[in-house]
């Protein structure tokens, strides 16, 4: 019944051998509020007035927020190299282009984008202005804080470690320069109407996030991303996951490092993108090899 | 009524139970002509509440002219004083229609009836008793004048003064009418000469009275009295003389006010015994006494007097006057109080920094920076304050280091120091003091940043958010971005700086999707003064918010730009947002009621229709309020079953929203309310509201 109610409030499906995993962390919090019974914290959930306060908090315990700094590093770097240049080649109005990162835990992973963006010579807000979302609220504030552990930095180099954060008492702070260039928020993807404020956007990360979700409920967050995309936007998933059975809005594209999904423009040539791509990548900042 | 329950009434009020008899007072209201009387009589029960009671009912009365009838038959009752006076409490009450009554029976051969006319009339303050009042001056009775100098003087009318002055100043008079002519004139302002005022200042009585009119005159000889007054041996006259003199100074012109100063100090240099008696008084006295004192000793402008006049305004009370008289004293405060300093309680350092702010001078700045580090909080607190007012660029590194000090101060509670640092930065910063000081500051700010706790990041982002400085804007974002909600929140209020934002900045917005109810409320406040094209969709969302709390701000903010709206299609939409938010949980729901309320028109109260089905009576009391103001007659009809609704206020408000509208097909449901009503303030209610409607 915990596994239903998390479901239909955001979407995170445990299938039937990581139900022991729910049990687990729902135990947990019986045994914090002394509610006495599985039961009575079911009953608090749905009709206490503290229940969705409640709820989010279980969300908070549930999900899973393991990641680190440049993770799928070759992804981020089509993201820089290829879409962003081609984006901007393609843009008709002025103004930075619009990055979401949909379910973005303790914030590695928009702080990489805009690190990456420094060493590329980009210029994060003139450029691109980057939107991270989660719904825990817990992993927000580790992300506004952007205080790390050495496990975040596995995939870094230390000179970049070096370079963009300060390290006190074992544990390294990332510096002003890339942080002030992300604005977090606290958004449940299954329910849209929080993601309107973001207004419409050229780039969406949901990376290794959906994988947690049943069927429906990752039709209905594919379906708010085809929304919110502009036409000719880019989808970028983890590498595990794809829109197999789930959307036939979005094209699977090809690039030098990576393969992505993209929204088809409204009346471009199918296919035509890519050639753009490659020509605007020419002109938009140095490149450098995935690594 | 029937019969029968006359008769239960008629019993009641002779019941030995007070409680039984005041019950039946407030039943009386159901009769009708036999009412009068027997409410009339009630006037001389023994018991206080019965009393109470019935002059409260025949103050609602709606028959005035029968009312004034018996109430002033009832003055010359003889025999009951304590119905005699209740007559005069309900007359007092009844007010201006029973002025012809009043002036008819103060030509009464009965000289009491005669006196508590005059009472009743002084408590009435009706210019048209003037003339009659002026007539009883030459009453054969000494109470009957001596009342009708005291009713002139409360009834304010300056013909009256002349013929005051003659009372008062015949010296047949019999001293205590005197004094009350006297008084009389005092409550006038009126002005007479010394020589006019010479026996009455020769009366130990009568002489505090007549110093009090020698204060208002321009007469110069008024002053030499005064000044004679000073070394009286009547300590009430002296004080009277010191007050008299205040009020002639705060009239004089600079070089008189300076030369009468000179003169008072003279005075008290050729060993006047009045300093010391004022600095005894100052312990002991009335407040009132202890304000005139204050200023008095001021006015010596002596260095010793320093230190007892502060000591004096350690009470709140006096602390005002106190400084005033203080900062008066200019550079020989600001040295003594810097010499004193060591030795001043703590209570009294922090009032010492005010005056130290209004010297300017520059041993104050230095003694002000010196205590920011004060161990008394209080003292500290002062001291921000005032260099608010007198700090310069100099005094902004000594701030922010006290900004992190009690940022970091775990022992204590620093919110109101942080908040008080943090104005008086942002007061020097945007001062006159041109653009470096901004500068400086902004640098200071930005370099506490990264090691800030909490409370000094909320502070900084206060600051930071209204200096014109590019550091400032990039620590702006980030502070936007802090990991505390206090200091996100600070961040966005920031932004709603006057003049309004242009349009919704992108930071603003994501705010609106802040993980802290608290962030998501300060940006709806802020979006309210936006002009941005997506300002309403953006409150829409918000309306659907999770938190009550925020939604009832999102819909606060709908009513605020639906009042900016010109019309068409915004204020519609805004209406529809509102009536929708109607249907919402109760914070919501009123702070919808109460928006539609501020927009006013008939659309508004059409909608908060739907308010009256609600069970909560903070929400129907809203309602009630917002259809009393713009509903039609159709919408005021809705309102007629809630003057008998299960909660006590909700009864209230409908019962006087209908009186206010002058709805008559309201008095029968009323009537039959009050039948029934138990409660004191909603019968109170009900009666002033038949009253209205029948009247």
């Amino acid at each position: 019944m915990f596994s239903d109610l998390l479901r239909d409030h955001c979407g995170l499906w445990f299938s039937p051998d990581l139900r022991y995993l729910l049990e687990k962390r729902v135990a947990s919090r019986v045994r914090q509020l002394g509610v006495g019974s599985f039961a009575a914290y079911h009953y608090l959930l749905r009709h206490a007035a503290t229940g969705d306060e409640e709820l989010a908090q279980l969300v908070d315990e549930v999900t899973t927020n393991e990641t680190y700094f440049l993770r799928e590093r070759n992804q981020l770097s089509a993201l820089l190299h290829e879409i962003l240049p081609e984006l901007a080649a393609r843009r008709r109005t002025p103004g930075p282009l619009q990055i979401w990162c949909a379910g973005c835990s303790t914030g590695e992973e928009p702080y990489s984008i805009v690190l990456l963006a420094l060493e590329a010579g980009l210029h994060p807000g003139r450029d691109f202005r980057l939107y991270a979302s989660d719904i825990d609220r817990t992993v927000l504030r580790r992300a506004r804080a952007g205080v790390y552990r050495a496990a975040s930095f596995r995939e870094m180099e230390r000179r970049l470690q070096a370079q963009y954060f300060v390290e006190k008492d074992g544990a390294w702070r990332i510096s002003d320069e890339v942080k002030r260039h992300v604005c977090f928020a606290h958004m449940n993807l299954l329910k849209p109407s929080r993601a309107g404020l973001l207004g419409p956007l050229d780039v969406i990360l949901c990376r290794n996030v959906i994988i947690y979700f049943d069927l429906e409920s990752k039709r209905r967050v594919i379906g708010t991303f085809a929304e919110k995309l502009r036409p000719g936007g880019y989808l970028l998933l983890g590498h595990s996951e794809s829109l197999i059975q789930l959307s036939s809005a979005f094209q699977l594209r090809h690039l030098r490092s990576d393969l992505v999904y993209r929204k088809p423009g409204l009346d471009e040539p199918r296919d035509a993108w890519h050639a753009l791509a490659r020509e605007a990548a020419s002109s938009f900042g140095p490149e450098e090899d995935a690594a | 009524m029937d019969l029968r329950e006359r008769d239960v009434i008629r019993e009641d009020l002779r019941s030995p139970d007070e409680e039984v008899r005041r019950l039946a007072v407030e039943r009386l209201a159901a009769l009708d002509s036999e009412a009068l009387e027997l409410l009339v009589a009630r006037l001389g029960d023994p018991s206080w509440r019965v009393r109470k009671a019935a002059v409260a009912r025949l103050v609602a009365s709606p028959r005035s002219e029968l009312v004034a009838e018996v109430l002033v038959a009832a003055l010359s009752d003889g025999d009951d004083p304590g119905r005699r006076n209740a007559a005069v409490e309900a007359l007092v009450g009844c007010g201006a229609t029973v002025v012809p009554r009043l002036l008819e029976a103060s030509k009464s051969g009965d000289v009491d009836v005669r006196k508590l006319a005059v009472d009743a009339l002084a408590g009435i303050r009706d210019v048209r008793a003037v003339a009659r009042l002026l007539e009883m001056l030459g009453d054969p009775d000494p109470n009957v004048r001596g009342a009708a100098a005291d009713a002139l003087g409360t009834t304010g009318h300056v013909a009256s003064v002349p013929a005051l002055a003659a009372l008062a100043t015949r010296d047949a008079e019999q001293p205590l009418v005197r004094l009350s002519a006297l008084r009389a004139l005092v409550q006038l302002d009126a002005v007479l000469d010394a020589a006019a005022l010479d026996s009455a200042c020769g009366d130990p009585l009568l002489r505090p009275a007549a110093f009090a009119l020698l204060g208002r005159s321009e007469d110069a000889a008024a002053a030499e009295v005064l000044l004679k007054g000073l070394g009286g041996a009547s300590r009430s006259a002296r004080e009277a003389a010191i007050e008299a003199l205040l009020r002639s100074l705060a009239r004089a012109e600079p070089s008189g006010a300076e030369r009468l100063v000179e003169r008072v100090r003279e005075l008290v240099a050729a060993g006047s015994r009045v300093e010391q008696d004022a600095l005894e008084r100052l312990a002991e006295g009335e407040l009132s006494l202890q304000l005139v004192l204050i200023q008095f000793l001021g006015l010596l402008g002596r260095r010793e007097l320093v230190v007892p006049i502060l000591l004096a305004g350690r009470d709140e009370a006096l602390a005002e006057v106190a400084t005033g008289a203080l900062e008066a004293m200019g550079g020989a405060a600001e040295e003594t109080l810097d010499e004193a300093w060591p030795g001043l309680p703590v209570a009294a350092r922090a009032l010492a920094c005010r005056v130290l702010a209004a010297s300017r001078g520059p041993r104050a700045h230095r003694r002000l920076l010196q205590a920011l580090d004060d161990p008394d909080p209080e003292c500290r607190v002062a001291a921000v304050r005032a260099l608010a007012g007198v700090g310069s660029a100099e005094a902004l590194p000594a701030l922010v280091r006290r900004l992190a000090a009690a940022g970091g101060d775990p022992e204590w509670d620093a919110d109101g120091e942080l908040e008080a640092i943090g104005s008086t930065l942002l007061a020097i910063a945007s001062g006159a003091r041109g653009a470096s000081a901004t500068a400086a500051l902004s640098d200071l700010l930005v370099a506490r940043l990264p090691s800030a706790g909490e409370e000094e990041r909320v502070q900084i982002a206060r600051v930071l958010a209204r200096l014109e400085a590019p550091e400032a804007r990039v620590s702006m974002d980030l502070l936007l971005a802090d990991p505390s909600p206090a200091v996100r929140r600070t961040a966005v209020e920031a932004l709603a700086r006057e003049p309004a934002p242009a349009g919704a900045p992108e930071s603003l917005r994501i705010a609106l999707a802040d993980e802290s109810a608290l962030v998501r409320i300060a940006a709806a406040g802020v979006l309210a003064r936006s002009d941005a094209p997506t300002v309403l969709d953006d409150l829409a969302c918000l309306a659907r918010d999770e938190d009550a709390r925020v939604r009832a701000a999102a819909v606060r903010a709908v009513a605020a730009r639906a009042a900016e709206a010109a019309g068409g299609a915004v204020r519609e939409r805004c209406f529809a947002l509102l009536g929708a938010a109607l249907e919402d949980e109760g914070a919501v729901a009123l702070a919808a009621v109460e928006g539609l309320a501020g927009l006013g028109g008939g659309e508004s109260a059409r909608r908060t229709l739907v308010a009256l089905e609600r069970g909560d009576a903070e929400i129907l009391r809203a309602a009630l309020r917002c259809i009393g103001l713009h509903g039609d007659a159709e919408c005021l009809e809705r309102i007629l079953p809630l003057v008998s609704h299960r909660e006590w206020s909700v009864r209230a408000e409908a019962t006087q929203v209908l009186a206010e509208r002058g709805v008559a097909r309201a008095i029968p449901p009323i009537l039959r309310r009050l039948e029934t009503e138990q409660d004191d303030f909603v019968r109170s209610v009900i009666l002033r509201a038949l009253a209205r409607l029948e009247g």
